[in-house]
């Protein structure tokens, strides 16, 4: 079975800034990726050239899905305020009303912990609520490829356990493709990561075949990568 | 649920479409109420004036019209909203949807409130020199031509800024500012010239600045004259529109009516263009 997305030399500049620099990436189809680094690392930017939203410099792109079975969730998703939860979550339904039937708004909606609120126009969503929607309205098409950009930073604690239980039970249904800088996250529910910084990969592979001594966890792995060869302060 | 419930849930769940109904209504109100004063006053107020009031006063609604549409248009000011949007519609549809329930309700609004004021007026002014129904109709014609100026227009200019309040203010540049402009040199090329004695009516022969200024396609929205054409202006061959006399020529505005034509289709392009390469 061919991968779910391949990137190859993938690069961006903006100006004289690299934000992406012959970054690749395999993604087998129903694994869930991390995506790992700091602020400014490219995270964003990857995600937004894979959806289409931002154009490539140079590299090579190739999908192993139909472009419209993928859909992205960014980091701070918003809505039309004027519109309730329900009709936001339906009016993302409609690319796949032929597929996906009304009933599946509601049962969305609950998995996301909205159900209560799906009648309340959006505008009046904290942070946290608008990123539950978002996430609902990526999933509601059950798109083989789901690219999440930062799904839990808005969350608090409870509600980002819950988010990362949803992503999990993707596992072999979808392709999730999630960009984080919560370390933990991504050792809790990924089967590969790809640690960045700015725009070069230092790593990619499976979680836990990250180089590490004994003893070391998961999160200073990472940390020490990112110090070593990312020169993070 | 889909995009057009969206856009009209995005018109009357808000001020927008509603505003918009209460300034063409208040227009047609406002147009009959003054002709009623008027008509007490001096008397002999005939229903054609009404309709020309009717016509000055909705520019307001048309100008609001506008800043509703090119805001609704830069929808890529708000860049997560509109990942939504470009991730599950095409650029055809979100542009298309947008274009097709705000203009036509707009042109529906301008002529419901034409009607209105035509019933009203019938009713209650001097109605001895009708209105002539083939020059109305030729009016009305011109107008809709008119409108795929401005659509483009409107199109273009929010392409051209991401942010909402640039690309209004852009657009009200380009409708306010180059009439406004165009007068105040057409002003200073007669004083240069020492042709300050001509009157208003004849500037667009006599100036330069006028001359050149009717081929701006917005001037095709002079048309409108012809919603008001009477019987007796068709005897005489002359048109009174705004308190400015013209010659009753059905090719009077052909000079804008062909850049228009040839306009319109390139501003969309442009627009299309740069929305579509646009990244956000």
């Amino acid at each position: 079975m061919p991968p779910a997305l391949v990137l190859k030399d993938l690069t961006k500049v903006f100006g004289k800034v690299h934000a992406l620099d012959a970054l690749n990436l395999t993604l087998e189809i129903g694994s869930i990726h991390g995506f790992v680094g700091p602020n400014g690392a490219g995270k964003t930017t990857m995600l937004s050239i894979v959806a289409g939203l931002k154009r490539k410099t140079s590299g090579d792109i190739t999908f192993g899905i139909p472009f419209h079975q993928m859909m992205l969730m960014p980091d701070t998703p918003d809505f039309f305020p004027l519109l309730t939860a329900r009709e936001v979550v339906d009016l993302a339904r409609w690319p796949f009303r032929k597929e996906v039937d009304l009933d599946a708004v509601s049962k969305i909606l609950e998995e996301v912990g909205l159900l209560d609120s799906a009648d309340r126009q959006v505008g009046g969503f904290s942070r946290g609520m608008k990123q539950r929607l978002g996430l609902a309205t990526a999933l509601i098409g059950k798109p083989q490829l789901i690219l999440l950009d930062e799904p839990c930073s808005a969350l608090d604690p409870i509600g980002r356990r819950e988010v990362l239980n949803t992503i999990s039970q993707l596992r072999g249904k979808s392709t999730v493709l999630f960009s984080t800088h919560i370390l933990s996250d991504v050792e809790d529910v990924c089967d590969s990561v790809t640690v960045v910084n700015d725009g070069k990969a230092l790593y990619g592979g499976s979680v836990s075949g990250i180089p590490k001594s004994e003893g070391q966890s998961f999160e200073d792995a990472v940390l020490g990568l990112l110090l070593s060869k990312g020169n993070v302060e | 649920m889909n995009l057009w419930k969206m856009e009209l849930i995005h018109l009357f769940r808000s001020w927008r479409g509603w505003t918009l109904i209460g300034f063409y209504l208040l227009a047609s109100i406002l147009a009959v109420v003054i002709g009623v004063f008027i008509d007490r006053a001096y008397g002999n107020f005939s229903h054609a004036r009404a309709l020309e009031l009717y016509m000055t006063i909705s520019i307001v609604g048309f100008l609001v019209f506008l800043g509703i549409v090119v805001s609704s248009l830069a929808f890529d000011s708000n860049k997560d909203s509109s990942i939504f949007l470009r991730t599950r519609f095409t650029m055809k549809q979100i542009i298309l949807t947008k274009l097709l329930i705000y203009v036509p309700f707009s042109s529906i609004l301008f002529y419901s409130g034409f009607i209105l004021t035509v019933i009203a007026s019938m009713l209650l002014f001097d109605t001895s020199d009708p209105l002539q129904l083939d020059w109305v109709l030729w009016g009305i014609f011109l107008e809709l031509v008119s409108v795929f100026f401005y659509v483009s227009l409107m199109l273009f200019t929010s392409s051209v800024f991401r942010g909402t309040v640039a690309s209004v203010l852009l657009t009200l540049a380009m409708f306010i500012g180059v009439p406004l402009i165009g007068t105040t040199l057409i002003t200073v090329e007669l004083l240069m010239r020492g042709l300050m004695d001509t009157p208003p009516v004849e500037w667009e022969n006599v100036s330069y600045v006028g001359r050149t200024l009717l081929w701006w396609p917005a001037a095709l929205s002079d048309a409108q004259a012809f919603l008001t054409v009477t019987e007796s202006e068709v005897n005489s061959g002359m048109i009174s529109f705004f308190g400015q006399s013209f010659e009753l020529d059905a090719h009077f505005r052909s000079k804008p009516l062909i850049s228009t034509l040839v306009s319109s289709p390139i501003l969309a392009l442009l627009a299309w263009r740069r929305y579509t390469r646009r990244e956000i």
